[in-house]
């Protein structure tokens, strides 16, 4: 780790690839809680992996019509938004066919990719890099981008905390109150999807769905408010992501897969011991007041 | 204002996917009156409830809140649905889940004002702790709570007491009627015993709907039970039923 500490001070790659891995975690918390509140787990999937396509096209672009200044990560946003507008609205249309439509958008989104990286001349292990991720690659360029998408998720999540906790928790509810349940819902899959793009840079697309609701898993085991989750959770990603980076660079392994594993073997490790805490805790100590025996009214 | 009735329907027709629920109903409830639904299952009386807060729409006929369009008029309606379902995983407190009745419009954020209407409730000590810990009784009470916290004008309750034994059962009943004496209250349930005692006046629904002032109840009782029930044999069977056991044991 001494050897990793080094290195950073020495190499501005390292600096870059540990400022996109900070900025990822703090929209991944933020926007991970929200996705376990919500339980839209699956969607977050589909649109993760709809984004190859966005990648392979703007790549596809790039490299055939010398359009150097279309980065992939740019195809990745309209990809990302793309899917994300479009599970939005079937699932507000037509709610029965919601999982279809994610089904759909996740497998021809990688067609697609497949096909335009397939058609690009030149080496293909872009699209390793795609699929399982390559933060040593971050440029400034690319940590601007990350930064803008990165302010805009965190503010959105933060300014229209309470709309969205009510939301989960209860939305006929915030109808009633007045709250465009439907505009909200759309916001939230945006968020997402740029989310996706962050993290698309860090790990990878296919491995983006453990970073997203693993750390938030277990914060929530520690929490007792829905902003306590995204704090603790967006620590835990930084921590990990760094960690991750750390490891890697020391014993030559993948970045993003050693960041995954790390994030598996915390989340089994917590989730294990809090089990088991709670099985060996006494029957008699669990915090909750029998039925009924609440005071009366207060006049 | 204080003779504009607080829920007014004309003629309102209503069916899901072409099975009718409600077929001409009109009444009229009007402001500060205490008002039980009741009727078999089925029988319509959550769609009757939702159509007031503008949920659904009639397929015919009007719906009139406070003189006005029902989705005009949700801020000045505090609601609480019936088998209330959530995410017990969610980490929310009991002061969040006020704190939504402090959504929209311009109420103000101030917690004081959350903490005012759990108290109001009875259940000020739970404000902290986690919702999903309380027992059903007092859930019910911090859902009241956050249909308070919208400051409204009218309160409508479905089936609030279902999940509760009897004790929070008379405790939930005699928080609505001292409610009552600043809002206009619109409770459904399916007990008959409770209704002629703490209600002004009743909804019998089953399809079609009468409103009946508790005043005239006891010499109509037996009249309206033949009136809401006659004719389901299920619930007469079950009665039936009900008394063989009870002779048996």
């Amino acid at each position: 780790m001494r050897e990793f500490i080094h290195a950073v001070s020495a190499h501005s790659f390292l600096q870059y690839a540990l400022a996109a891995g900070l900025l990822a975690s703090v929209a991944c918390g933020v926007v991970g809680t929200y996705v376990a509140a919500r339980r839209i787990t699956y969607i977050a999937g589909g649109i993760a992996h709809s984004v190859l396509g966005g990648l392979g096209a703007a790549r596809y672009l790039q490299v055939t019509r010398g359009w150097d200044w279309l980065h992939p990560l740019y195809g990745a946003i309209v990809a990302a938004l793309l899917a994300a507008i479009i599970i939005g609205v079937v699932s507000i249309r037509w709610r029965e066919s919601e999982d279809t439509a994610i089904s759909a958008i996740w497998a021809i989104g990688m067609a697609v990719g497949v096909l335009f990286i397939a058609r690009t001349p030149g080496y293909a292990e872009n699209l390793m890099n795609y699929l399982f991720g390559n933060i040593l690659m971050v440029t400034p360029s690319n940590l601007l981008l990350l930064g803008i998408l990165d302010a805009v998720v965190v503010v959105l999540g933060l300014i229209f905390y309470r709309q969205l906790l009510a939301i989960s928790f209860d939305e006929e509810f915030a109808r009633l109150r007045g709250i465009n349940v439907e505009a909200f819902y759309l916001m939230l899959l945006c968020m997402i999807a740029l989310t996706v793009v962050l993290l698309v840079t860090v790990v990878g697309l296919i491995m983006v769905i453990a970073l997203l609701t693993l750390p938030v898993a277990v914060a929530t085991r520690f929490s007792r408010s829905l902003w306590q989750v995204m704090l603790i959770a967006a620590l835990l990603i930084a921590f990990l992501t760094t960690l991750g980076l750390g490891i890697s660079y020391d014993a030559d392994l993948p970045a993003g897969a050693t960041i995954i594993v790390l994030t598996g073997a915390l989340y089994l490790l917590v989730i294990g011991t809090t089990s088991v805490a709670a099985r060996l805790r006494p029957a008699g100590s669990r915090r909750s007041s029998p039925e009924g025996s609440s005071p009366p009214p207060a006049t | 204002m204080a003779d504009v009735p607080a829920v007014a329907m004309q003629e309102v027709d209503f069916s899901y996917n072409s099975a009718p629920v409600l077929e001409d109903v009109s009444f009229t409830i009007p402001q500060m009156d205490f008002a039980g639904i009741v009727g078999p299952n089925g029988g319509g009386k959550t769609t009757l409830l939702r159509l007031m807060l503008g949920l659904l729409k009639p397929d015919r006929g009007r719906v009139r809140i406070f003189g006005s369009r029902p989705d005009q008029m949700t801020t000045r309606v505090g609601y609480v649905a019936q088998g209330f379902q959530y995410d017990r995983k969610l980490p929310i407190s009991a002061m969040d889940v006020v704190m939504m009745g402090r959504l929209g419009g311009t109420r103000s954020r101030s917690r004081e004002r959350a903490l005012e209407t759990l108290e109001r409730v009875g259940v000020a000590h739970l404000a902290e702790r986690p919702f999903a810990d309380a027992s059903a009784g007092q859930q019910q009470r911090v859902l009241v709570a956050r249909a308070l916290a919208t400051d409204p004008d009218m309160l409508m309750l479905d089936e609030p007491t279902a999940s509760l034994d009897a004790a929070a059962e008379r405790s939930i009943y005699a928080l609505l009627a001292e409610l009552n004496e600043k809002m206009t209250i619109i409770v459904v349930t399916h007990d008959l015993s409770f209704v002629s005692q703490a209600v002004n006046s009743v909804l019998c629904v089953n399809r079609v709907v009468r409103r009946h002032p508790t005043a005239e109840m006891s010499e109509i009782s037996g009249e309206l039970l033949e009136e809401m029930y006659g004719s389901d044999r299920r619930v007469v069977r079950h009665d039936h039923d009900w008394e063989e056991d009870s002779s048996g044991a």
